[in-house]
């Protein structure tokens, strides 16, 4: 039994999405780990699956720059949806910005667990696990 | 006549200061005449002996105390028989008046060297026009001969009705003071008026030339309003230049973390055929970073190139250059390209900003038509305040403006799926119309269509 059962990794970029589930895979820490370009659906995924304990996944690795929807809005649309869900789920922002103000402005969400810079390393996953 | 004897009244000895009924004879008093006046009475005695002529002489007179005094002396002959036995008449102390007189000269003067030394024109004229009094200033810009006495409505017609004349009668009807400046065509000068009424009616008029500092004023405004300009323009690079590092940093760190992070997983795989799929995606990043770097330096280059040659193009036949390069993209879309340029046919602009700012509005308006119609494309370009505006009007899908408003001349900034989007498209046009200081914005509805609108400005 993994110490995770899902992670979701929400990225547009295919290759970070490569890596990360590759690296993931290899520290085996989860069971599934969902790979998502899209924003949005994330967040039709977890609104489909609120009242779902496996459904909702454990941890989501956010990016905040992203085409359509980005990070910042997904977490203001979670803020509201956030306490109908069935469990918690813990959402670390992973970006490849050091601008001060971003992280400043992400810890306007008390919800958010932690702010990663990337790139990810094996020390950091592992720094994830329960 | 005939005995020379010389009678004074008690007021002449008074006058010439001496006791009363001192003794007197025509030598004793033709002695207290000063040379000058000596020669001039004795000329005139001479001549009234002789011939009648009566005399009236201002002179100056020597008394006995030795004071000078100015005074009157007339000489009349009377006759007997026909002929002429005495000379009688009177002497004057005038010299106060003399006095007063000189004084008042030498005031006039006075008054006159200051009002040609001051630096305005000074005139005097009554209620009608007529000019009593005009210093050498106000002659000068009058320029026009001789106007003192005569009347200034007269002298100058054009001046009937104008605005000097309506103040005129301002200042005659309100008794007051009117002050004003006054462009004059004639002459192509400004000059500042002070109207001020006198107590005996008529009016001083006080003028100045100011056309230099009425030039200076324009000089002053303009220069400010381009200060304001570079300053607006500078205050808009500085944004450029923060959003440009900010843009960089994220676009090129993004790719350098996935190399870090491929370097990391290659190191713990003994997998050959792991490790060839690692080489190929850090093809691709490198790919990745090559490109931005490319977009990058492109933009730079753009905005270095602030020396531009700008040539003077007709937009039609820049369009058509650019409908041949991209024949094959209209034809498969079918777009319907539609152009009017009569109102603003020519502009003068760099040629490769033009056609690449005209071609990314084309290749717009096909990426992103909509399935639902024959997607439409018309230009349309104007004169306007300060430039020329060019529309392009489509109707493709169009662009939430309230989500997506701020991102869409964004670099890399993409917010629909289409995979040909980079994002830079846009961004590389706004920064081409920018460098050459104009400006786009656009106006959309969802499902409608979206209008981009340029404006142009000139050097």
């Amino acid at each position: 039994m993994k110490p995770l059962h899902s992670i979701f990794i929400v990225d547009d970029d295919p290759i970070h999405q490569q890596i990360t589930e590759i690296m993931l895979d290899r520290l085996r820490i989860a069971d599934a780990v969902k790979k998502f370009s899209d924003a949005q659906d994330v967040l039709d995924h977890i609104r489909l699956h609120t009242a779902d304990h496996d459904g909702l996944p454990d941890l989501i690795l956010l990016d905040l720059n992203m085409p359509v929807m980005d990070g910042w809005e997904f977490l203001e649309v979670y803020a509201g949806i956030r306490p109908q869900l069935v469990k918690d789920i813990r959402i670390y922002v992973l970006t490849s910005s050091i601008d001060e103000r971003d992280r400043q402005r992400v810890d306007q969400f008390d919800f958010v667990a932690g702010y990663l810079t990337k790139p990810l390393t094996n020390d950091i996953i592992m720094a994830l696990v329960p | 006549m005939a005995t020379r004897h010389l009678r004074w009244s008690g007021q002449t000895y008074k006058i010439h200061e001496l006791p009363p009924y001192a003794t007197i004879n025509v030598e004793k008093a033709l002695s207290f005449y000063v040379p000058e006046s000596r020669v001039r009475m004795d000329q005139a005695i001479a001549a009234c002996m002789s011939r009648g002529k009566a005399y009236d002489l201002q002179v100056t007179i020597q008394t006995a105390r030795n004071n000078t005094l100015q005074a009157r002396v007339i000489g009349k002959p009377e006759y007997r028989n026909g002929r002429i036995v005495r000379i009688y008449g009177v002497i004057q102390d005038v010299t106060e008046q003399y006095r007063i007189r000189n004084q008042l000269t030498r005031n006039a003067e006075l008054m006159r060297l200051f009002f040609d030394t001051i630096d305005m024109g000074y005139a005097v004229m009554d209620k009608d026009g007529k000019v009593n009094f005009i210093n050498r200033k106000a002659q000068e810009i009058v320029d026009h001969g001789k106007v003192i006495g005569r009347n200034i409505f007269e002298v100058f017609p054009s001046l009937v009705g104008s605005t000097f004349h309506a103040r005129v009668r301002q200042c005659i009807d309100a008794q007051a003071p009117v002050s004003f400046s006054n462009y004059l065509p004639q002459v192509d000068k400004w000059y500042e008026f002070l109207l001020a009424p006198m107590q005996d009616g008529s009016i001083s008029i006080f003028t100045r030339n100011i056309t230099d500092s009425k030039k200076m004023q324009r000089e002053l405004r303009k220069a400010n309003e381009q200060l304001s300009s570079l300053n607006k323009f500078l205050v808009n690079q500085n944004k450029q230049l923060e959003d440009f590092a900010h843009i960089t940093s994220h676009n090129l760190r993004a790719p350098i973390a996935n190399l870090k992070a491929l370097m990391q997983i290659m190191n713990e795989s003994d997998n050959e055929q792991e490790r060839e799929m690692y080489r190929g995606m850090f093809a691709e990043v490198i790919r990745n970073i090559d490109e931005t770097l490319n977009d990058l330096i492109e933009i730079v280059q753009i905005r270095k190139d602030l020396n531009v040659e700008r040539e003077t193009l007709a937009f039609n036949d820049r369009l058509q250059k650019i409908k041949d390069i991209l024949l094959v993209d209209i034809e498969t879309s079918g777009i319907h390209l539609t152009a009017d340029f009569q109102e603003a046919p020519h502009i003068e602009y760099p040629r490769i900003y033009l056609d690449s700012i005209l071609q990314n509005l084309l290749t717009n308006a096909i990426k992103y038509r909509s399935a639902e119609r024959r997607p439409s494309l018309h230009l349309h370009s104007r004169v306007v305040d300060g430039g020329i505006m060019l529309t392009a009007e489509d109707n493709g899908m169009g662009i939430d403006m309230e989500r997506y408003g701020a991102k869409l001349f964004g670099f890399r900034k993409t917010f629909h799926k289409n995979k040909d989007a980079k994002g830079i498209g846009l961004f590389i046009t706004k920064t081409q119309i920018e460098a050459m200081g104009g400006s786009i914005h656009a106006e959309s509805r969802l499902g409608a269509g979206t209008k981009f609108i340029i404006t142009f400005r000139p050097e």
